[in-house]
């Protein structure tokens, strides 16, 4: 039998509770990701997708439960860990490195403090040889080591950023979750950064869940790519293979292009119309008031996600195998 | 430091304002009251103490700006002027009688329930929703809409009277003379009790209130849920990273809270007859001791400028965003 | 907004404040005696002819009790409103203005703010002449600053909004700005501005006469705690002389206060939905603070 997956999510379901009744945020999403892969999950903002990541943690802050699914991490069912469990679970087995840079790390300790408790917490080290290895991290995503001291407002978004890196890599985690690690800087910034991940990927061998809504962006890394809709998965495949066929309409929206069999290729604005409210999904398929191609059948059915190619699940009743 | 020099300058400008105040209101006041309380203190003051009064407030006869400055000159050289109800002790130094005593009752107090209540709140917005969280703010709201001096009463007359377990007044036992002995620290100390809970009860339920809705919305913030991510213990989250945080607005409003509760201090000192300023205050109001009254605005104002310059250097000190501005 | 329910907090403060004004209005006239005058023996406890005992200058403690409710709630609402207003007019002012007269009013309203109210009141009501008045321009004087902050920062904040925006454009001058478009515009945070300012009110005036300052002679809550301790009732265990004006003075605050919250939680409807969460998932037994919970219903 070969080993368990370094991560398998098996039809997970979050729901946040509201005084107006549950809102299903992430709806029997399933994926599986091997070690030493990057899967990128794409959708809009209110897709699901930093759900899905914190609720793998169960760092999720309340309204929020998780009402189903496995989510197994070599093999142990987080779901099922004790308080305990988790705490040493967390960071040692899976960290993450948050979308905002100003607001992931707190701004009255230093940064230096920030990495040391993660440090002292999970490996009972002395404050000392976790001073020396947070220099060390420091220097490994290029930042002088005097800047243990700093606190974070005195550091540049693109500092902030590595150094959340850098706190990420601090047990040397199996998995590291970015979620939208680039988002909040510009464009050059963001450049740096990314070519510091792909850098420290190969260096490290790393795992790495990748979250994003741009798609320009996950290509450069991911070795395959999940595309999250109204809190369900849509289309997942290889990045190549996706990139060159796409089946579900909206990846299609995503992709800024539609590959028309019969006439040259035209550029798309985007993808028109907003996110649903969640609160009122529809009956049928959740995109289908967005989708040009929406037939009286989509109108009634949710479509499920069916395998149409090798390693590419789809959920939509326009393509068939 | 910019910020430290520019509350500095709220603050002299603050003390400046209320020497002007308690320049121009015996002025302003309808029906001449100044004249008034001169002519009545006739009979009681020898004319050179009514003169060195009229002095000390600059009542010189002279123009008003000459006045004016005939006031503050004496102000600076620490002349109040005399005392009516303790004839013929000087201003100055009746209230230095009562100073100590009123800063540690209400200090004391005051840093506890901060303290308490901000503590109370951490928990609270922990444990939102919980049994806890539904039952203590409204119990501490309602506490807190008590008269401080008439909760006072009721712990007087709870432990004080019916019990007989503490004592009703004073600051400490009348047999002993103040010393640094035990039996004269534990005394103070069993005075200070009953007048300290009845202000702690009182205004521990705003804190906690602040405090909560503070920490409510720190606990929403990245950095939180990058500390449960980290897998810390719950403590460290709830303290390090999430109290910290959510203690700075607080601190901000400590400083202007801090002279509600004194006001609300002062009246319970006079339900214990404890000898600080609300006491000398009430003797004042008595015996219409204007000098006195206005001394203790003074001394009370320039105390709370003090403190709320306390605060602030406390703030930079927990806020370093602000160190660099 | 379809749930308009009042929330049972309001409620709560509504009935209670309901209450202390039929006290106040009606009361009087059903007051079984003259509240000054000199009934029965003093300290008495509690009985069948005096329903809260008598005080230490033989008066009824009930009859007293309500027509100090009248007198004190009068003065703490009036002082309310007029904090408030001042409040409100310097605050829209400063906001809306900006600039150097925003620099002004900001400064005065800051200074005003870090000078403690109630030795200032004491010498301002020791130079009045006692009386309603006095009081009311008392506690004005020591209350407005506050609520000049809480409207200076909600205009700042409603400036940017597109109606102000568009009356700027189209010449309006800046003071029907502020009495046309801001501050209809904010009623909520005005009515909460109200409630405090009144909180305040009724705590400073009895405050104020438990001192002594104001007119002994009329009755009221504050009056009525100042000659009880004046007649050292609780040393003589005369309980009940105390114990109905307190709690009116607690009950009117808790009312207020309730009432308020509730106008929090509508201004702000993440607050209401914050806690509404909160209030869902402790009734499911959930604890919050710990990692997201696993419910399996279908299970």
């Amino acid at each position: 039998m070969p080993s368990a997956p370094l991560l398998s999510v098996e039809d997970l379901v979050v729901e946040y509770q509201t005084p107006s009744g549950p809102v299903r945020a992430v709806d029997a999403v399933s994926f599986v990701l091997e070690r030493g892969e990057v899967l990128g999950l794409v959708g809009e903002s209110g897709s699901g997708k930093s759900t899905v990541a914190q609720a793998l943690a169960r760092i999720l802050g309340p309204p929020a439960i998780i009402t189903g699914g496995r989510v197994l991490f070599e093999g142990n069912d987080v779901l099922a860990m004790t308080e305990d469990e988790l705490r040493r679970f967390r960071w040692r087995k899976m960290s993450f490195v948050l979308q905002s840079a100003m607001n992931a790390l707190s701004p009255v300790l230093t940064i230096g403090d920030q990495i040391i408790d993660v440090l002292v917490t999970h490996e009972r080290t002395t404050t000392r040889a976790a001073r020396e290895r947070a220099a060390h991290l420091l220097e490994l995503v290029g930042i002088d080591p005097a800047r243990l001291a700093s606190h974070p407002h005195e550091l540049s978004g693109g500092m902030r950023q590595r150094v959340g890196i850098a706190l990420a890599l601090a047990l040397d985690p199996p998995l590291v979750i970015m979620d939208e690690p680039t988002t909040a800087l510009d464009v050059v910034v963001q450049h740096e950064v990314l070519s510091k991940i792909a850098e420290l990927k190969e260096k490290l061998g790393l795992s790495v869940l990748f979250i994003t809504h741009d798609m320009s962006i996950v290509s450069q890394f991911a070795t395959r790519i999940g595309v999250l809709y109204a809190g369900r998965l849509v289309e997942m495949a290889p990045t190549r293979e996706l990139f060159r066929a796409p089946r579900h309409p909206y990846t299609k929206g995503l992709l800024g292009s539609f590959v028309s069999i019969h006439g040259p290729r035209r550029r798309l604005a985007g993808i028109p119309g907003s996110p649903p409210d969640l609160r009122r999904l529809p009956a049928g398929c959740a995109f289908r008031a967005r989708c040009a191609e929406a037939t009286d059948r989509c109108a009634t059915e949710a479509p499920v996600l069916r395998v149409i190619a090798e390693d590419h699940p789809t959920a939509c009743h326009l393509v068939s195998p | 430091m910019r910020y430290l020099l520019r509350q500095l300058g709220l603050y002299v400008l603050a003390a400046w304002a209320s020497l002007t105040l308690n320049f121009i209101v015996p002025r302003l006041a309808p029906g001449d009251p100044a004249s008034a309380m001169f002519a009545r203190y006739k009979g009681q003051l020898q004319p050179e103490a009514l003169a060195a009064l009229r002095e000390a407030f600059g009542f010189t006869g002279g123009p008003l700006h000459e006045q004016y400055a005939a006031y503050l000159a004496h102000l600076f050289r620490g002349d109040l002027g005399v005392s009516v109800a303790y004839f013929p002790a000087k201003v100055t130094d009746v209230l230095a009688m009562g100073l100590g005593w009123t800063a540690l009752l209400t200090g004391s107090s005051v840093v506890v329930a901060f303290a308490l209540g901000s503590l109370l709140g951490v928990v609270a917005a922990w444990r939102r929703g919980s049994a806890f969280d539904a039952t203590l703010p409204p119990l501490l709201v309602f506490l807190g809409a008590f008269p401080y001096f008439w909760l006072a009463m009721m712990l007087l007359y709870g432990f004080g009277f019916t019990l007989d377990a503490l004592p009703l007044r004073h600051a400490y036992e009348d047999t002993l003379a103040p010393s640094l002995s035990f039996a004269f620290v534990a005394s103070v100390a069993e005075h200070l009790l009953l007048p300290a809970t009845s202000i702690v009860l009182a205004s521990v339920g705003g804190w906690m209130l602040s405090m909560r809705s503070s920490m409510i919305g720190v606990l929403a913030e990245d950095y939180v849920t990058m500390a449960h991510a980290k897998g810390l213990s719950p403590l460290r989250i709830m303290f390090h990273y999430a109290a910290r945080n959510a203690l700075l607005p607080n601190v901000t409003g400590f400083g202007m809270a801090l002279g509600f509760v004194l006001g609300g201090s002062l009246l319970t000192e006079i339900v214990f007859s404890y000898p600080g300023q609300g006491y000398l205050l009430v003797q004042a109001v008595r015996s219409q001791d204007y000098p006195l009254m206005q001394g203790i605005f003074l001394t009370i104002t320039m105390a709370v400028l003090a403190a709320n310059f306390l605060v602030d250097v406390l703030y930079v000190w927990l806020d370093p965003r602000t160190r660099g501005r | 907004m379809t749930n308009t329910k009042i929330p049972r907090k309001a409620m709560v403060g509504l009935v209670i404040l309901g209450v202390f004004f039929l006290m106040a209005i009606v009361g009087p006239l059903a007051a079984p005696y003259d509240p000054s005058a000199f009934v029965d023996v003093p300290l008495q406890p509690p009985s069948r002819a005096h329903l809260l005992g008598t005080t230490g200058q033989g008066q009824d403690v009930w009859s007293q009790t309500i027509a100090g409710a009248r007198t004190s709630l009068l003065v703490g609402f009036a002082a309310g409103l007029v904090m408030t207003s001042v409040g409100a007019i310097v605050g829209a002012i400063a906001g809306t203005f900006g600039g150097l007269v925003d620099d002004a009013l900001s400064l005065l309203t800051n200074v005003s703010l870090v000078i403690p109210g109630l030795p200032l009141a004491v010498v301002l009501a020791a130079y009045l002449p006692a009386g309603t008045k006095a009081l009311l321009v008392v506690l004005v004087a020591t209350g407005w600053a506050w609520n000049a902050r809480v409207v200076r920062s909600q205009v700042l904040s409603l400036r940017n909004k597109d109606f102000v925006a568009a009356a700027i454009v189209t010449g309006e001058s800046r003071l029907h700005i502020v009495f046309r478009e801001i501050l209809p515009n904010m009623t909520s945070v005005l009515a909460s501005c109200f409630i405090s300012a009144t909180v305040y009110a009724i705590g400073a005036q009895v405050g104020l006469e438990f001192l002594g300052l104001g007119d002994m002679s009329v009755v009221t809550w504050g009056t009525n705690l100042y000659w009880a301790s004046n007649d050292a009732a609780l040393l003589l265990g005369a309980w009940w002389t105390l114990l109905p004006t307190g709690l009116s003075v607690a009950l009117v605050g808790t009312a207020l206060v309730l009432v308020s919250f509730s106008l929090d939680e509508i201004t702000n409807p993440r607050l209401r939905a914050a806690a509404a969460s909160a209030r869902v998932l402790a009734a499911r037994g959930i604890r919050p603070g710990a990692s997201t919970p696993v419910v399996r219903d279908h299970a």
